[in-house]
C-alpha cells in the first residue's frame, strides 16, 4: 500500500513515516502543502493520506474538499495541532475519516492509522 | 499581560515535551523578558490572531535546539541547518496550538495561528508591536536550558453568538 503524508514540516513528515513503517506501510510520497497534496491525491494509487491543516498556499481542509471533490475515497487521517470540536466536525464533514491531534505519542497515532484501515477494509 | 494568560502556554510545553520527546522539562521561573538575546540562539516564532492576539516565541541555544531535534529524529546533527530549523519551528507551532485550544474552548470563539518563522544568529531582539509585554518562562531539561516567550492580550470584542 502507498501512503501520502501531506505536512509542511519536513520533520513532521518523518515522524509520519516512522509510524507508518510500524503499521508496515513504507511506500510512502511526501508532499509539503494542501496543493501538492491534491496532485499527488491525483497521481497515485493510495491506500491512505495524513493530513495536516495549517499549511502555506492550500489548507489541509481545503485539500480534503478537493480530494474528496475529485471522487477520491482513499481514507484521510487528519494530523493536526487543530483540536477544538468545531475543527473536527469541519473535518468530517469535508471528507476525513478520523483525527489524530498533535501532539501525540506513536502510539495512539498508531491505533488510528489501524482503525481508519480497519473500518476502510470493511 | 495577565499572566493567568500564561498558565495554557506552561502547560502545554511540559505536555508537548513529554508526549513527543519523551522529556519532562522543569519551569526554573517567570517573568517578564528582557531585550536582548543571548549569543547563537535559534528563535522560533508564531503569531496568534481572533479573540486572543499577540505570539509565542521558543528561545533555545543553540546546543539546546540541536540536541533536541537530534533526540526527536534519533540522528546526530552537529551544525543548526534546514532540519533543526524545521524542528524547532514545529515544536513551536505544537505548543502554540495546544495552548489556543485552551483558549478557544474557554472563549467559545476559535483563535488562529499563522506559519512559524524560525530566527537564527546573535545580537537580535524579537519586539512585537504596541505596548505589549513579553512574559519569559525559562525551563531545565535534559536537552539543555530554553525558554518560551508570551505577548498575549483579549481581544475586547464580544464571541460571535451563532
Amino acid at each position: 500500500m502507498k501512503a501520502l503524508i501531506v505536512d509542511d514540516s519536513a520533520v513532521m513528515r518523518r515522524v509520519l513515516t516512522g509510524a507508518l513503517e510500524r503499521v508496515g506501510i513504507s511506500d510512502v510520497v511526501e508532499a509539503c502543502d494542501g496543493a501538492e497534496g491534491v496532485e499527488c491525491a491525483g497521481q497515485y494509487e493510495l491506500g491512505l493520506i495524513l493530513m495536516d491543516w495549517n499549511m502555506p498556499n492550500m489548507t489541509g481542509i481545503e485539500a480534503v474538499k478537493a480530494i474528496r471533490g475529485a471522487g477520491s475515497k482513499v481514507p484521510i487521517i487528519m494530523v493536526t495541532t487543530e483540536a477544538e470540536k468545531t475543527r473536527v466536525v469541519e473535518a468530517l464533514k469535508a471528507g476525513a475519516n478520523n483525527y489524530a491531534i498533535k501532539p501525540f505519542t506513536p502510539e495512539t497515532l498508531v491505533g488510528k492509522i489501524t482503525e481508519t484501515l480497519e473500518r476502510a477494509a470493511v | 499581560m495577565d499572566v493567568r494568560l500564561i498558565n495554557p502556554f506552561l502547560e502545554s510545553v511540559i505536555s508537548v515535551y513529554n508526549t513527543m520527546l519523551h522529556v519532562t522539562p522543569h519551569r526554573s521561573g517567570l517573568h517578564v523578558a528582557e531585550n536582548g538575546a543571548s549569543p547563537e540562539s535559534l528563535v522560533a516564532l508564531i503569531g496568534m490572531d481572533g479573540p486572543a492576539q499577540g505570539a509565542v516565541a521558543l528561545h533555545l541555544p543553540q546546543t539546546t535546539a540541536l540536541a533536541t531535534v537530534n533526540h526527536w529524529l534519533g540522528m546526530s546533527m552537529t551544525e543548526i541547518d534546514a532540519t533543526v530549523s524545521d524542528g524547532i519551528a514545529e515544536l513551536v507551532n505544537i505548543i502554540a496550538g495546544q495552548a489556543k485550544t485552551s483558549f478557544s474552548e474557554q472563549l467559545g470563539t476559535p483563535v488562529s495561528l499563522g506559519l512559524p518563522s524560525v530566527i537564527h544568529g546573535s545580537d537580535f531582539q524579537v519586539k512585537y508591536p504596541g505596548k505589549a509585554t513579553w512574559i519569559e518562562i525559562p525551563f531545565e531539561s535534559e536537552l539543555g536550558a530554553f525558554s518560551l516567550r508570551v505577548t498575549c492580550v483579549m481581544n475586547e470584542q464580544p464571541a460571535e453568538v451563532n
